[in-house]
């Protein structure tokens, strides 16, 4: 469904990004795993189009990515849950959903937010709230359900547990994984491989720019070495 | 019922002139009138879209001359020179905006000050065209289809419906899609970025927009005052515009004229302290930011705190958060 191959991104000189080669399957939840700095965000912010790469080739059911801008994309069907949940913190959590569906232009706007009120009651009783007044979890929620607005075919999430605490973390998962049983693509970036590689079909470990795994996630989980190294011995 | 209030207010603003009959406090009013239409422009540019632009008097400068050296040189009628100047600033307002459409915060409030002076410096050597020093004087005052606006109180029915039209037109555009998208690039441009928004369209647009009223407020001073002058649109002007939509609370259109009422009418009032109109507005400003730092009628505003009075619910900084936004 989604193909990267050979994607070399760089920050000035420096290389960020070597030879990556990842490949999404529709309907599967993978998971890329791997340390601070290694290269996960830059990854999803090249195939959002915030950067752009130096060489290599991303293809979304035939059409290639590059060179497109972050709107283009989105509008193709891929979204993007950022690191830190940026919600817009001067704006009630309604109007930050209205946002998500910005590229849109059908009349079931309305309908799909009273769907993701009625599946998160939390956000439901702050609708008229601002944004950045909710706590860490709900904003993480009200993120996740920005990017859900645009009707996306995958969904692109990024360290959506960094900051939360342990239930919310968990919470935030099984949200993750209900997202997946109703068929919607994902690629999850994360620093809690554990919790990661419990709900994915497939993993990627990445060190530094490049991938140094790849295997279902089962396996991974298995694997010596990444338990040795990610998952605390 | 908001909207009742509103007519109520307009239907007022229509009696005014009968009411005072004093042409220079007319001519106080449509000066009132015209610098909120520049305060509301600002307010589109800074308030709604978070891009601090700091060379407002440019643009008006833009209009003014546009339509002085169409009406006196080329004899067009003033109100083909009036729309054309609007046009003509707008553009300029988007080249600006392309030329800006990826610059950070800071670096654009520096490139508008930097354009404000280069305008500047074309009014006063572009002598040909511009008049240098001495201006384009003689300028037609405002004649629409053979009706002359040429006293102050017919002047004033112009005015104000200039000022109506544009406040429902801001208005419109602040709460249309492209107003939310405006919003949304104030709050966080890459949040928007990942919402879909094409970031640096909507800012060419948001100063595209912003120009065309700043430059129709420019023409239609020029027909106003029949003198263009250079030294009316330098630096120091476009920072006084600038507080006046800083003053009424960034994001409220209301608060724009507030606050264009405070720095315009209260000065003249004042004519024997006119010297110390800088010094007021210092302490002023000092006041503002201590107690209402988003403006007085912006967030935490004179407007919230009554309501949160009103409640029983007055809890200084938090008291949008207690009454739950």
């Amino acid at each position: 469904m989604l193909a990267i191959d050979n994607l070399v991104v760089s920050y000035g000189k420096i290389d960020a990004l070597h030879d990556m080669s990842i490949s999404l399957e529709p309907g599967a939840l993978t998971t890329l795993i791997g340390a601070n700095g290694a290269g996960k965000t830059t990854l999803l912010k090249t195939i959002s189009g915030l950067m752009k790469p130096k060489s290599g080739t991303i293809t979304y059911e035939g059409t290639s990515l590059i060179g497109l801008e972050p709107h283009e994309i989105i509008a193709l069907g891929i979204a993007h849950c950022p690191e830190g949940r940026r919600v817009l913190a001067r704006q009630t959590v309604y109007e930050n959903m209205k946002m998500g569906a910005y590229v849109r232009n059908d009349d079931e706007v309305g309908e799909d937010i009273e769907y993701f009120f009625k599946k998160f009651p939390q956000l439901e009783g702050r609708r008229h709230h601002l944004s950045g007044f909710l706590s860490g979890g709900e904003q993480q929620m009200l993120a996740i359900c920005r990017a859900l607005m645009s009707r996306p075919k995958i969904l692109l999430l990024d360290e959506p547990s960094m900051g939360l605490s342990p239930v919310l973390v968990k919470e935030v998962f099984k949200i993750i994984k209900d997202i997946h049983d109703e068929g919607v693509t994902i690629l999850l970036v994360e620093q809690n491989a554990k919790m990661a590689l419990s709900i994915a079909d497939k993993g990627y470990v990445l060190e530094v720019g490049r991938i140094i795994a790849e295997d279902t996630a089962a396996n991974l989980m298995n694997s010596k070495s990444i338990q040795d190294s990610y998952l605390g011995g | 019922m908001k909207n009742k209030y509103k007519i109520l207010l307009f239907m007022f603003a229509l009696l005014i002139p009968p009411i005072i009959r004093n042409e220079y406090y007319v001519r106080i009013v449509n000066i009132f009138y015209m610098y909120s239409v520049v305060a509301l422009s600002i307010n589109l540019i800074v308030g709604f879209c978070g891009q601090l632009d700091m060379g407002r008097a440019a643009f008006m400068g833009l209009g003014a001359y546009c339509s002085a050296i169409l009406t006196v040189k080329m004899g067009l009628p003033f109100i083909a020179a009036f729309l054309i100047s609007g046009a003509f600033s707008g553009l300029i307002g988007a080249v600006l905006g392309f030329l800006c459409r990826k610059s950070a915060f800071d670096y654009l409030t520096l490139v508008t000050i930097g354009f404000n002076a280069i305008c500047q410096i074309v009014f006063l050597n572009w002598i040909p065209v511009t008049g240098g020093v001495m201006g384009i004087s003689r300028v037609p005052q405002p004649n629409i289809f053979g009706f002359h606006f040429d006293t102050n109180t017919r002047f004033y029915y112009l005015a104000l419906f200039f000022l109506a039209a544009s406040f429902i037109a801001m208005h419109r555009i602040c709460n249309s899609r492209m107003g939310r998208a405006f919003e949304a690039i104030r709050d966080d441009s890459i949040a928007a970025e990942y919402s879909g928004i094409n970031v640096q369209l909507y800012k060419i647009l948001n100063f595209a927009i912003g120009s065309v009223f700043t430059g129709l407020t420019g023409a239609l001073f020029v027909h106003y005052t029949q003198y263009a002058s250079p030294f009316n649109y330098t630096l120091d002007e476009s920072i006084y515009q600038l507080q006046m939509a800083i003053l009424g609370g960034l994001g409220s259109l209301a608060g724009s004229l507030v606050g264009t009422f405070i720095l315009v009418v209260l000065p003249e009032i004042s004519r024997s302290f006119y010297e110390y109109r800088l010094l007021f507005v210092g302490i002023l400003m000092v006041v503002m930011m201590l107690y209402f730092p988003n403006g007085l009628l912006g967030k935490e505003g004179v407007g919230e705190r009554l309501i949160a009075v009103r409640l029983g619910m007055l809890g200084g900084k938090n008291s949008r958060k207690d009454s739950g936004g």
